[in-house]
């Protein structure tokens, strides 16, 4: 996948959302690390604050944490998409 | 010619029509910049509140010049052109700021052109040179945002953006037009009608994204 160089704190919090869409029940913490690109302790730190604002919630599994994205995230997610196309509609890259 | 005679007042209908559209972009591209957090998006939106602004003022100007009448109505006209020339000059560096905050495209710095310094001592003399050389600079400002969005252009293939590049090439000949050649109101009327359809075109493509 081509990423930009640089990437706001909402890119990333996007591709996190969308990297446990993407992974769906069977989601794994390594696959979302690496769909994301930023370290552990950063990844953790971030779900959390995802957790704390109501964009993704948590359910405990038996043997490890699993996160499912909510209407707020998935609304967030629609609502990035469009202003990115506005800024990229300019050339800009956010 | 009856429409010559009322082209102030058109002109001035035009303009509070092309600012409204300016202050339209400016609410899509502030909300984008709250959301995402973006500098350059708060260096887009800043641009088109500076073009609402200007073109805001020159409408009342002109339209105070036109109630007023007699010589002082020209003084009016004047003193809302220049003002509109410099707020309009101000948007483009913050527009062309905004390509170079981005800093993905190659390119150096914009070649700002000042008013080279005048002997004449008329006021009004130094007010249209000043004028004249405001608009230049806005003129090649523009042109460099201009070349940036064809470079991420050819690069990205971004849908809407020819639109915005159109939009941004109908605003390049509405300055060129004013600066080579206006010898009546009505050549100002239809170089502000140029302005119209590139807020427009403008606008249009970002209904477009912000629709999808």
């Amino acid at each position: 996948m081509k990423r930009d160089k640089y990437r706001s704190r909402a890119t990333i919090a996007v591709d996190v959302m969308k990297a446990i869409i993407e992974q769906g029940e069977e989601q794994k913490l390594t696959h979302v690390l690496s769909r994301a690109n930023i370290p552990y302790t950063r990844l953790t730190a971030l779900l959390a604050e995802l957790e704390r604002v109501g964009m993704i919630e948590s359910k405990a599994n038996s043997e490890r944490k699993q996160y499912i994205v909510t209407q707020k995230g998935v609304t967030y997610i629609k609502e990035y998409e469009r202003f990115q196309r506005i800024s990229r509609a300019f050339g800009l890259r956010i | 010619m009856v429409l010559g005679q009322f082209s102030p007042l058109l002109d001035a209908a035009v303009q509070v029509i092309a600012g409204c559209l300016a202050v339209l972009i400016w609410l899509y591209s502030y909300r984008a910049y709250r959301f995402l957090g973006s500098p350059t998006l708060l260096f887009l939106s800043t641009s088109f509140a500076l073009f609402a602004a200007g073109l805001f003022v020159q409408a009342l100007f002109t339209v105070h010049a036109y109630s007023t009448g007699s010589r002082l109505g020209v003084l009016f006209i004047g003193e809302g052109s220049l003002i509109y020339s410099v707020l309009e000059f101000s948007g483009y560096v913050v527009l062309a700021s905004a390509y170079t905050a981005g800093g993905r495209a190659d390119g150096d710095a914009v070649p700002l052109l000042a008013a080279a310094p005048t002997t004449f001592g008329s006021i009004m003399s130094f007010h249209r040179l000043f004028e004249y050389g405001i608009q230049t600079a806005s003129i090649m400002v523009l042109a460099y945002a201009l070349g940036r969005l064809y470079v991420d252009y050819r690069k990205n293939k971004t849908p809407y953006t020819k639109f915005v590049g159109y939009g941004f090439v109908f605003l390049l000949i509405q300055d060129v037009v004013r600066v080579i050649y206006l010898a009546s109101d009505f050549d100002y009327l239809i170089s502000s009608v140029f302005q119209l359809t590139g807020f427009v075109l403008i606008f249009y493509a970002l209904w477009l994204a912000s629709s999808r």
